[in-house]
C-alpha cells in the first residue's frame, strides 16, 4: 500500500512497546513533514544511545562511562547502600531528593512464574560490594509485588552472614490517598509498622 | 454470558498491559480461567492498588470486553499475608499458582480445582510444610482433571505391578519388570513413594503433615510427580525449580 521507505519504518515501529500500526503510520506520516535536519538529530540521539550507554562497572546503573555519576560523587555516603531493581527505580528515589546514599541495582526482579532466577541479577556483585566493609547499611527497596518480595527475601539469605544491617522502606498508604479505599494488605502493613508521631518528627 | 458479570476466584498471575494498565488472570469456580484488564491499576492511587496482587482471593464486577474483559469493581474476599514472609512458602504458593493455571480450562467449571488451591494456600499460610502441601495439591489435582497415572496393573500390558517399581511418565503409570525391559526412560518409583503418593489421595488437601514421611520417599514422589506432570503440560514448571533450589 505504501512505499518501501514507509512500510518499513512503520514495521520496526510497531517493534517498539505500546505502539501499534496506527500510530507507526501517524508517526512515520509525521516525520515525512519534519525537516531533515530533526529527523538526523533524533536518529543520531538514538544512536548515541546504543553506542554511548553502558552498566556502571560498580552499581549497575546505566552510565556513559566506567562509573556513574553517583558512584563517581563523593559526596555521598558510602555506608548506605540501595537495592532497587531497575535504572528506573533509581531515577524514582533519585527525583524524591530524601536519600544520599549509593545504589545498586540489580537487573531485574526474582520472579518464580516468569523463571527469572538469581543467576539473571546482579547479585553476585551486590554480596561482594557488602563483604568489603564500608557498607553499613543496605535497604531493599524492591517493589512489594510477589516479584519483588522474592527478591527481598533471596537478598536476605544471602546477606545473612555478614555483617550489616540489611533494611526495607515502610509500607502504607500513599500521601493523598482516601483510607476508605485503602486495600486489606496495605492496611494491614500500615498497621504493623505504625511509629509515634514523636519518633515521625524526629 | 451477561455484558457484565460477578466473578469471585483466585489471581493466578498478573502482567503490565501498556504505561498503567495489568490484565490478570483469575481462577474462578463457576467459569475457570478469564483473562481481564484493570485499567489503571498500575498508578499509586488506584482503588485496585495492592488488591490484585497473586494468590489475593477477590470478588469481582467484570464486563465483557471485545478482545479482553475489564475488571471494573474488585473486593478481596481474603489474602495470604504469611506466605510472604518466608521464601520456601512463597516459592511454593507461586509454583501452586502457576500450576493450577496450567491445568483450569479457560472459562469451563473449575469448582475443584478452585477448592483445592484455595485450601492449598490457606495450609501454607497456615503454616503446614509448603512441600507437603504442593504433594498433596498436585496429586488431588491430576485426579481431578482427570489424568491419574495407572498404577494398578502395567499400563503396557495390563499385568500385575506388585513387586515392580517401575513407573513410564510417558506411558502414565507403572509398567512391569518384563515390560520395563524394552521400555525406555524407565523411572524408579519406590514402594515407599507409592505408599505415600496413596496416603496423599485419601488425605484432605493441606490435612498431612511431615510426620512419619520419609525424605528419601518424599524425594521420589517429588521427582516422579514432578516429571508426569511436565509430561502432561509438555514444559517443566519454572517456579518447582525455584521451590527445589532455594526455598530450602
Amino acid at each position: 500500500m505504501y512505499a518501501r521507505p514507509i512500510s518499513d519504518l512503520i514495521h520496526l515501529l510497531t517493534k517498539l512497546p505500546t505502539i501499534g500500526p496506527k500510530t507507526a503510520q501517524r508517526l512515520v506520516f509525521y516525520m515525512i513533514n519534519t525537516p531533515k535536519e530533526d529527523i538526523e538529530e533524533l536518529a543520531a540521539a538514538m544512536i548515541a544511545l546504543k553506542e554511548k550507554m553502558r552498566e556502571c562497572e560498580v552499581c549497575h546503573n546505566l552510565s556513559e562511562r566506567e562509573k556513574c555519576v553517583i558512584c563517581e560523587d563523593n559526596t555521598r555516603d558510602e555506608s548506605i547502600l540501595c537495592v532497587v531493581c531497575t535504572p528506573q527505580e533509581l531515577a524514582a528515589i533519585e527525583k524524591s531528593m530524601i536519600f544520599k546514599g549509593k545504589y545498586h541495582v540489580l537487573g531485574g526482579a526474582l520472579s518464580p512464574l516468569e523463571g527469572i532466577g538469581p543467576e539473571k541479577l546482579n547479585i553476585g556483585s551486590l554480596t561482594a560490594r557488602a563483604k568489603k566493609g564500608d557498607i553499613k547499611e543496605i535497604i531493599l527497596a524492591t517493589s512489594p509485588t510477589l516479584a519483588g518480595e522474592a527478591t527481598a527475601l533471596y537478598l536476605v539469605k544471602q546477606l545473612s552472614g555478614i555483617p550489616v544491617k540489611v533494611t526495607r522502606p515502610a509500607l502504607g498508604l500513599p500521601m493523598g490517598a482516601d483510607l476508605e479505599y485503602a486495600d486489606e494488605i496495605t492496611l494491614a502493613r500500615a498497621m504493623e509498622g505504625r511509629r509515634n508521631i514523636g519518633e515521625a518528627r524526629d | 454470558m451477561p455484558a457484565l458479570y460477578k466473578a469471585e476466584g483466585i489471581i493466578l498471575r498478573t502482567r503490565p498491559l501498556g504505561e498503567f494498565d495489568k490484565i490478570i488472570t483469575l481462577l474462578s469456580p463457576d467459569i475457570g480461567r478469564i483473562h481481564a484488564v484493570a485499567r489503571g491499576s498500575r498508578r499509586l492511587k488506584s482503588s485496585f492498588m495492592g488488591k490484585l496482587e497473586p494468590s489475593t482471593r477477590i470478588r469481582g464486577l467484570v464486563a465483557r470486553g471485545k478482545n479482553l474483559d475489564i475488571l471494573t469493581q474488585v473486593q478481596v474476599i481474603e489474602f495470604f499475608p504469611h506466605i510472604r514472609r518466608d521464601l520456601k512458602s512463597l516459592f511454593a504458593s507461586a509454583y501452586l499458582l502457576e500450576l493450577f493455571e496450567a491445568f483450569t480450562p479457560f472459562q469451563e467449571n473449575s469448582a475443584s480445582q478452585y477448592n483445592l488451591l484455595r485450601k492449598g494456600l490457606a495450609a501454607i499460610q497456615r503454616g503446614v510444610d509448603p512441600e507437603i502441601v504442593c504433594r498433596g495439591c498436585e496429586i488431588k489435582l491430576i485426579w481431578v482433571s482427570g489424568y491419574q497415572p495407572e498404577l494398578g496393573h502395567c499400563v503396557v500390558c495390563e499385568g500385575s505391578v506388585e513387586t515392580s517399581e517401575n513407573f513410564s511418565s510417558r506411558l502414565g503409570g507403572a509398567v512391569c519388570d518384563m515390560c520395563s525391559i524394552r521400555e525406555k526412560n524407565m523411572e524408579h518409583f519406590t514402594a515407599g513413594a507409592r505408599s505415600l503418593y496413596n496416603r496423599f489421595l485419601k488425605a484432605g488437601s493441606g490435612s498431612m503433615t511431615g510426620e512419619s514421611m520419609e525424605r528419601e520417599n518424599m524425594e521420589n514422589l517429588d521427582e516422579i510427580l514432578s516429571s508426569y506432570l511436565a509430561g502432561i503440560i509438555g514444559r517443566p514448571f519454572s517456579a518447582s525449580r525455584f521451590m527445589k533450589e532455594f526455598g530450602r
